[in-house]
């Protein structure tokens, strides 16, 4: 968990190895690292996310989810 | 009209896979600009966001003969073989992105582009706009980003930083105005096309009303542009901010005597506004106030006054 | 990269120029017994990189080896222009006939290099400069071709040398441009050039600097000199600087470095180039006291944005921050805000308190705005100028 962006991983939706493999070596800031059979996120790079979504391209719908932990504030919603 | 860059600009990119030449090629592409082919040995075949990718220059152009203009992205080792292989291909415009290229290289290649009529930009230039025509390299970033401080004018802008490009640039904006063309011409002591060098350009520009410039301490640069503003009667109002005069009261760098031997005095942000003024040249001391010497400068203009 | 005398005179010599008899000391001993060898009067001349060394009293003479190792003693941990001294070049002292200039440089305007002679060498090329005499005479080169032997001839005769001299001296030319095409030179500079009674050309002093940009083509010659990189100074760097200088270098990615350090209580993370030029010349306009210069920008991660900005927080006497940029085109705004309070929140200070200006615009606001407003910081847009936010920023820190 990030001051600024939270990343979470689905693992049942990545069942196979070069699933996993793909992600993490898409990642530019290299956030996803593979652990025996998961894929895990560095927590102390999580601030370093882009937001190139690329890890979102190439993996299912919702097996990743990144979530900005300023969101409420976007679009001034809170002053 | 604009200058050096405009609606008939077909650009290739050198080094084109690297990482800084994909984002601005991204952002090129994102402007309108046409950028027909790249070049990076090795790769051809490959395509960066739809632009295809040669082994060398002379594939690329006898595949798209239309082009006329280069970007150079590729390391300091290699630039100057890459320009050598751009002007032996006789590509009339090429901006050099690339800083930290040897003195000597650079020496070189300007002089090798002179004899071939070749234009240089640089080293060491993010690139150059004309908001509505063209855009070259990574200048104001991302379309969205661009727009913000970037639309068409009668403003030209020379700068030796490219972020204070942008902010200048963004400024005018601010104020209602906006831009012919602006050029990142680079903050080395050799560059391509100094001050001196574009403005005759830019008094032939009917596009061109004001010139703003933006300048630094070091090289004899804007010392140069004083004296030759005296010699010639340069018929359109320049305004210009030189940043860094803290640097004046650093401790000296002076290493022997061959410096001041060769160019003078120099380099000193004191020296600059000075010479800058006596040639005639508004120099403000905010960058702040550009904007508004600038509009006075432009309503004067269109009143028909002095 | 400027090489001390030394290195300077030894590069010199391997490419065959003659240079005085002397020896590289490091203590009073070593200079009696350098004196000794040299058996005749000596000159000691302290090896730092700052100009001016010889009004400071950093160049002595001595007549005997006793007296080498009392000026040696006095020198040798002494302070010349900021610089500790702890090596000296103990040289024979010569006989002077003449005293000359040679150099070879760069010249901006005509964008290619040039050749320097004159007659009037030492401290007398200063009048040179400003009279611009014939007797100093500049040799323009292309950039593709070096001094050619008819260059060199010319310039041996304009000096009126004849004869035996006369070829020494174009040799001498000679050598010395291949020494400034050898090793990607800027500058390299002879004066004085000394002509002796008995008809040698000497040089007296040596400064050579090699093309920064040409370094990595370079190393591997200037390590068989046994000369390695190092930054150039005008005085040695502080802690602060040094610790600043290994949080940029530990990243290639981006620029966040440059540090200065100043004496004041307002920290600066300032950026990019141009723009931090901008605005330490605003903060100063305002009458604020900066605690540091640095340069942001090229697009730097956060962690090296938060690493300097913790840094700077943490340096005694910073009582408040101004984050400023120009706007941004490649950096990301909302990067420098992830830096910024990172360094706040992991250093236990909270940014909705701690006395804070933040301008910048470009990419990425939203986001970054965002971020500033969930840590309830105040910040300025791109309708706000340099100048505005710097005098912010400086009012922000009266009483402090």
């Amino acid at each position: 968990m990030g001051l600024f962006v939270n990343i979470k991983v689905n693992q049942t939706c990545f069942s196979c190895a070069p699933g996993r493999e793909i992600v993490a070596n898409t990642c530019p800031v290299d956030i996803f690292f593979v652990e025996g059979d998961l894929l895990a996120v560095h927590p102390e790079i999580e601030d370093e996310c882009t937001f190139c979504y690329l890890c979102l391209q190439n993996s299912p719908p919702g097996a990743i989810h990144i979530e900005k932990t300023y969101q409420d504030w976007l679009g001034n919603l809170q002053s | 009209m604009a200058i050096l860059v405009d609606e008939n600009t077909k650009v290739l990119v050198q080094g084109i896979t690297g990482r800084e030449a994909t984002t601005f090629t991204q952002s090129m592409l994102e402007f309108g600009t046409p950028v027909l082919a790249g070049v990076t040995p090795g790769k051809a075949g490959q395509s960066v966001y739809g632009v295809p990718v040669y082994n060398t220059v002379n594939s690329a152009i006898q595949a798209h003969p239309d082009i006329n203009t280069a970007i150079v992205a590729v390391p300091p080792a290699a630039t100057k073989d890459a320009v050598m292989e751009a002007v032996d291909a006789n590509i009339g415009l090429i901006n050099i992105f690339t800083e930290r290229v040897p003195r000597k290289d650079v020496c070189q290649m300007l002089e090798y582009a002179r004899s071939h009529a070749v234009r240089i930009v640089g080293p060491n230039s993010l690139g150059m706009c004309s908001p509505g025509k063209a855009k070259l390299g990574a200048i104001g970033g991302p379309q969205e980003e661009f727009n913000r401080a970037y639309s068409p004018g009668s403003v030209a802008i020379l700068s030796r930083s490219g972020g204070m490009m942008t902010e200048t640039a963004s400024q005018l904006c601010i104020h209602g105005m906006g831009i012919s063309t602006a050029i990142n011409i680079g903050g080395d002591p050799v560059i391509g096309s100094t001050f001196v060098e574009l403005l005759p350009l830019l008094a032939d520009d009917p596009q061109t009303t004001v010139i703003v410039l933006f300048c630094e301490p070091g090289t004899s640069s804007e010392e140069r542009l004083a004296a030759w503003m005296r010699e010639h009667r340069f018929p359109k109002p320049i305004v210009a901010y030189v940043a860094g005069n803290f640097v004046d009261k650093m401790p000296g760098m002076r290493f022997g005597h061959a410096a001041v031997i060769v160019d003078g005095n120099t380099g000193s942000a004191l020296g600059k506004v000075k010479a800058m003024r006596e040639a005639g040249i508004v120099v403000v001391d905010n960058h702040g106030d550009i904007a508004g010497a600038v509009k006075i400068l432009l309503e004067k203009n269109l009143a028909g006054g002095e | 990269m400027r090489l001390y005398e030394y290195e300077g005179k030894r590069i010199l010599q391997s490419f065959g120029l003659e240079v005085p008899q002397g020896f590289l000391v490091k203590s009073p001993q070593e200079a009696r017994a350098a004196a000794n060898q040299i058996d005749g009067p000596v000159v000691l001349k302290t090896q730092i990189l700052a100009t001016g060394r010889g009004k400071a009293g950093g160049i002595r003479f001595a007549a005997t080896p006793m007296q080498a190792e009392k000026q040696s003693q006095e020198l040798l941990g002494s302070k010349i222009k900021d610089y500790t001294v702890d090596q000296l070049l103990v040289e024979e002292k010569l006989d002077i006939q003449k005293e000359l200039y040679v150099a070879a440089t760069y010249q901006e305007s005509t964008k290619g290099r040039v050749f320097l002679v004159s007659q009037s060498g030492g401290m007398e090329v200063n009048k040179e400069i400003e009279s611009s005499s014939d007797a100093l005479q500049k040799t323009y080169l292309s950039p593709w071709i070096g001094l050619q032997p008819y260059q060199a001839r010319s310039l041996a005769f304009s000096l009126g040398f004849e004869g035996k001299l006369n070829q020494s001296a174009q040799s001498l030319f000679l050598k010395l441009w291949e020494v400034f095409e050898t090793l990607d030179a800027t500058l390299v500079e002879i004066n004085p050039l000394l002509l002796t009674r008995d008809g040698r050309l000497i040089s007296a002093d040596a400064h050579i600097e090699i093309d920064n940009d040409a370094l990595f083509r370079q190393r591997d010659r200037l390590e068989a000199f046994k000369i390695f990189d190092r930054d150039d100074n005008t005085r040695p760097p502080t802690e602060f600087e040094i610790q600043a200088l290994a949080i940029d270098k530990a990243d290639y990615r981006g620029v966040a470095g440059r540090v200065v350090e100043f004496p004041g209580n307002l920290g600066l993370l300032i950026g990019a180039g141009g723009g931090s030029l901008t605005l330490f010349d605003a903060v100063l306009r305002s009458g604020g006291k900066p605690a540091n210069y640095c340069e942001v920008g090229g697009n730097p991660p956060v962690s090296k944005i938060s690493r300097l900005c913790k840094l700077i927080l943490q340096k005694p006497g910073v009582k408040g921050l101004a984050v400023m940029t120009n706007v941004f085109s490649n950096s990301r705004v909302d990067f420098l805000a992830r830096g910024v309070i990172k360094a706040m929140l992991e250093l236990g200070i909270d940014p909705s308190t701690f006395p804070l200006v933040f301008r910048s615009a470009g990419a990425y606001e939203e986001d970054g705005y965002a971020i500033l407003r969930m840590h309830g910081v105040r910040y300025f847009g791109r309708d706000v100028t340099l100048e505005d936010s710097a005098r912010a920023a400086v009012t922000m820190m009266e009483g402090r």
